[in-house]
């Protein structure tokens, strides 16, 4: 989808088309999610998030005037929501890094030994990149998980380019550190 | 070039997205300097690593449910607020509401309700009957003869009694109340031939004044 095909369907909203809404919901939907979980990692947390953050583009939409794109707008929104929330986790200490699942990390082909193994794994990285501050981990999920370019990181994180690849190298060397002192 | 510059290359060159002129550098500088080239290894094996994760799924149908579950949020939040809020809360207000109006009803009507001493009527309801009192009201001339007693049926003249009775009674109850009553129209009343010469319009005039309490 075009910046203009986004423009468009904005523009459809403002005229009060509500399927414009859905489409642009449809089309990120799958993306915003992604980055929330990357950030929040609980599910569920994350669902709420995720809704939270369509809820309220979609009361923001009508002052919505296109100096950005829609995608990185409202991957803003996701951010600063994903942010706020675990800071509050932060405030009430009840970060729970056990809460994922086996079979949220199995696949079909794995054994049982494999799935753990597997399980055990992702659940060190995920807690590695909960224990990089704010700002890396920001920058670390848009760019590895996301692929974003370092330009559109810095229109959502409002740093310049040079500073984000720092951020980022500082993330990825935690991250390796935390894994290579907790994996045997 | 220095190692602080180098590090935005090392992970590009760890995560395989720098450019040939970029590896160039990268590698002449990391092969004259350990700790970059301890950081590259690192920052490579932990992208191995990274790639070997699971991706963590949401359940099935996540994302077709996604969007009809927004719709019903933005749904729920337009609804009047009475409508909206939840079912328990719903479940409270509905009797609450219903005794608040009931209570309201009934403090009216009480409020508004005539008491006994309004009415003088109502102290000897029981001692004469309305349908007496509506007849002779409404009783026409024709009916009320002068003579006192040669009517076609003469019943306004057998229930004549009855009315002075009723008055009697008024006059006490007024008297003992301190009501304002027009003496003259217990006079009136209590004196045959003075009702006998009344026309009927008179009459109801004088029998409205005692049960309203008016005066003259």
């Amino acid at each position: 989808m075009t910046h203009d095909d986004e423009l468009m369907l904005v523009e459809r909203f403002h005229a009060g088309d509500e399927q414009a809404f859905n489409i642009l919901t449809l089309r990120y939907q799958e993306k915003i999610y992604w980055v929330v979980r990357r950030l929040i990692t609980d599910h569920d947390e994350a669902d709420d998030i995720v809704q939270d953050v369509f809820i309220r583009a979609y009361h923001s939409l009508k002052s919505f005037k296109g100096e950005s794109s829609v995608y990185t707008w409202l991957y803003r929104i996701a951010v600063n929501l994903s942010l706020n929330e675990l800071r509050r986790k932060k405030i009430r200490k009840t970060f729970s890094l056990e809460d994922s699942s086996y079979e949220q990390h199995s696949t079909d082909d794995d054994t049982p030994e494999e799935a753990m193994e597997r399980s055990e794994r992702s659940i060190m990285i995920k807690t590695a990149i909960e224990r990089l501050p704010e700002k890396q981990k920001q920058v670390f999920v848009l760019r590895y998980y996301e692929e974003m370019p370092y330009e559109e990181i810095a229109k959502i994180v409002k740093t310049s380019v040079g500073g984000l690849k720092a951020n980022y190298f500082h993330a990825v060397k935690k991250i390796g550190e935390y894994l290579k002192h907790e994996m045997p | 070039m220095k190692c602080r510059e180098m590090e935005a290359l090392l992970v590009e060159l760890a995560d395989g997205t720098i450019t040939a002129d970029d590896r160039k550098r990268a590698e002449m500088h990391v092969s004259a300097c350990a700790a970059c080239a301890a950081d590259a290894v690192m920052l490579r094996g932990t992208f191995d690593a990274l790639r070997g994760e699971t991706a963590v799924r949401p359940p099935a149908h996540y994302f077709t449910n996604l969007l009809p579950t927004i719709r019903l949020r933005l749904e729920r939040e337009n609804r009047p607020w009475h409508i909206a809020a939840p079912l328990w809360l719903n479940t409270f207000l509905a009797p609450l509401t219903v005794t608040v109006m009931a209570v309201t009803v009934m403090g009216l009507f009480h409020l508004f309700e005539p008491t006994e001493e309004f009415s003088p009527l109502n102290s000897i309801v029981g001692q004469v009957s309305t349908e007496d009192i509506v007849a002779l009201i409404s009783a026409d001339s024709d009916t009320f003869d002068s003579d006192g007693g040669s009517s076609g049926n003469g019943k306004i003249l057998d229930m004549l009694p009855n009315a002075v009775n009723v008055a009697e009674k008024m006059k006490v109850e007024y008297l003992a109340n301190e009501f304002p009553v027009q003496q003259t129209d217990v006079t009136i009343l209590n004196d045959d031939t003075m009702l006998e010469e009344m026309d009927d319009d008179a009459v109801s005039q004088v029998l409205n004044r005692m049960n309203t309490g008016s005066t003259l």
